[in-house]
């Protein structure tokens, strides 16, 4: 019993890690420009194909195919923000939500025509491996996909913390008006910041990819779940995100483990029904 | 009375003598799906277009409809025409629950919640042994009678869920709830400020907004006699009402008719010549488009504003 429950807390404090990854991109997106990227899980999901095209097609390891699909997702991002983004920032919500809603369907619509309907994963060599430490079993690509997930994390709370840019897109969040008096090119800092969040999201979903079959309406429910982590984290810190994604992912596998597997795919929604409820700051946020 | 509700009232007349004239099956089912979108539309266009609040999982009451009815005859044996307001309201429970927490925030806290609410639902119903499981669920319409006559009663009551839902979105537009949800969606906390109730009226809307869609579910199961989560909960059916509802002009009461009317045509035609999963993508495209450009839809560019 309290073996399962120590494999069950490890395994989802390892897929945590990766949806972690995903989500501190809508984090920052939303803290620098106030809008939510509905299509984030979309394009995480979109790379998640391009890694399966990779392996399948060039026989490329998944991870080793974010060297494609980072680039791909900074295309995709870049367009994004200059033809759908950039033009309603600012406006009325209802707009930015349709536009951005209209682009994930449109996604959704391309892997459906590129990769049809049934689901797909990723098989590499090592898919299937573990190593057993004492009671517990770490699958191999858990373990794989965490490290890359904190390698990204990290790597993007030190430079938001050190950089110059990263304090600008900081700055951005806390006061835009402020932050523009004082230099800030927060016209600049809101492309970067998109760009640093679709990026991320590639290598979220690629990750994930590697843990999971998907399909292309799965977005729908990648979206919920790193919407919940946000909200439960307290929108706008990369820290909050880290703890709103381990509280899901475990929260996730005990389900998992004690239930129907499929209950498990609840839990995002019903945690984020339930935050909004009593506690609509999030559990580690400020009031707002 | 006003010439918007004589045009609403006859077009529903005339459309409800189309089976008298014993047209092929398929125009009568042309007709109903039309209606039943019609339906949806305008019923979005209560809360998204009159306030600002876009729901992005109207399918998803639908199929909470389409269920209830369902269950209603495989354990009651009750009649569609009993039960399809019942579905309406479980929808609108649904709603309710979804609604409450997230109303009361910004636009994106609602628009999120109602994104994943159809796949999540999709799930339960695919699993539940209580809704079927993956085997769906069968209504038998009453024996005894041959296809059309039954499919022409659905129609008709098709019809009259769809007439329920335009008086109502007339009526909304000149009463107190419809100038206190332009207010929100002009400004909701300048609204808030001068008295209006904020987060009822858009409860309002949103218990409104499912009723009419959850209605419309229940008369499909009698129609199509067999639904699967698949089917009922498909996501692009939220994408539809949307694009029907923006595209004709959200905010007016006549602009989800003409969207609804369009789209489902071109569904018809892009399903009988391509194939289906074209449709998202020219839809999704159609859908950055009108919000970019013409963000005020068909109707709403030639200047009328709701109210």
């Amino acid at each position: 019993m309290q073996a399962t429950v120590l494999q069950a807390v490890i395994t989802g404090i390892l897929v945590g890690g990766i949806y972690a990854a995903m989500a501190v991109g809508l984090s920052i997106i939303f803290g620098v420009m106030k809008i939510i990227n509905i299509a984030h899980a979309a394009i995480a999901l979109l790379c998640a194909y391009i890694a399966y095209t990779a392996f399948t097609v060039l026989g490329l390891d998944p991870v080793a195919s974010l060297v494609l699909s980072i680039p791909a997702s900074l295309l995709i991002g870049g367009a994004m923000f200059r033809v759908l983004v950039r033009p309603v920032l600012g406006g009325p919500p209802l707009i930015s939500l349709l536009v951005l809603f209209g682009f994930a369907n449109f996604l959704e619509g391309v892997m459906l025509i590129g990769w049809a309907a049934d689901p797909r994963s990723l098989t590499p060599a090592y898919s299937a491996s573990s190593l057993q430490v004492g009671p517990v079993i770490f699958s191999v690509t858990r373990l794989l996909g965490f490290a890359a997930s904190c390698l990204v994390v990290g790597g993007l709370a030190v430079f938001l913390r050190r950089s110059f840019t990263g304090r600008a897109i900081r700055a951005t969040m806390q006061d835009q008006q402020a932050a523009l008096l004082m230099g800030v090119n927060t016209d600049r800092v809101s492309m970067v910041a998109f760009l640093l969040g679709v990026g991320t999201a590639a290598v979220g979903g690629t990750l994930l990819g590697l843990i999971y079959a998907f399909y292309p309406a799965l977005h729908l429910l990648w979206i919920g779940k790193l919407f919940c982590i946000v909200v439960l984290g307290g929108i706008g810190s990369v820290g909050g995100v880290l703890a709103g994604a381990t509280v899901l992912g475990v929260a996730e596998s005990l389900t998992a483990t004690f239930f129907p597997a499929v209950w498990a795919e609840l839990v995002a929604y019903v945690l984020l029904v339930l935050t909004l409820w009593f506690r609509p700051a999030g559990l580690f946020g400020r009031a707002a | 009375m006003r010439p918007r509700i004589l045009f609403v009232i006859g077009a529903t007349v005339l459309a409800a003598l189309v089976p008298l004239a014993q047209p092929p099956i398929y125009l009568i089912h042309l007709l109903f799906v039309i209606a039943m979108y019609i339906t949806m539309a305008s019923a979005w266009n209560l809360l998204g277009g009159f306030t600002g609040y876009p729901s992005f999982g109207h399918g998803a009451f639908f199929g909470v409809g389409a269920y209830t009815t369902a269950i209603l005859f495989r354990d009651l044996g009750l009649s569609p025409f009993l039960t399809a307001p019942v579905g309406g309201l479980v929808a609108a429970a649904f709603a309710a629950a979804v609604g409450y927490p997230t109303l009361r925030l910004r636009e994106e806290y609602f628009a999120i919640a109602t994104m994943s609410m159809g796949f999540i639902l999709q799930l339960v119903a695919r699993n539940w042994e209580f809704t079927g499981g993956g085997l769906g669920l069968y209504a038998q319409p009453p024996e005894g009678y041959d296809v059309r006559t039954i499919k022409s009663l659905l129609y008709l009551a098709m019809l009259a869920v769809m007439l329920a839902t335009l008086l109502v979105a007339l009526w909304i537009v000149r009463s107190r709830l419809g100038f206190g949800l332009a207010a929100i969606r002009d400004g909701e906390e300048a609204a808030g400020t001068l008295g209006v109730p904020t987060v009822r009226l858009k409860m309002l809307a949103l218990m409104l907004s499912t009723f009419f869609p959850g209605a419309a579910g229940g008369l499909w199961t009698y129609y199509i006699t067999y639904i699967d989560a698949e089917a009922v909960f498909e996501p692009s059916i939220s994408i539809n009402v949307i694009l029907m509802s923006v595209l004709g002009g959200a905010g007016t009461v006549l602009g989800p008719v003409l969207g609804a009317t369009l789209l489902v045509v071109l569904s018809e035609v892009i399903e009988f010549t391509i194939t289906a999963s074209v449709k998202l993508v020219l839809f999704g495209a159609i859908l950055m488009a009108v919000a970019l450009y013409l963000p005020r839809g068909l109707l709403g560019w030639t200047g009328r504003r709701a109210g």
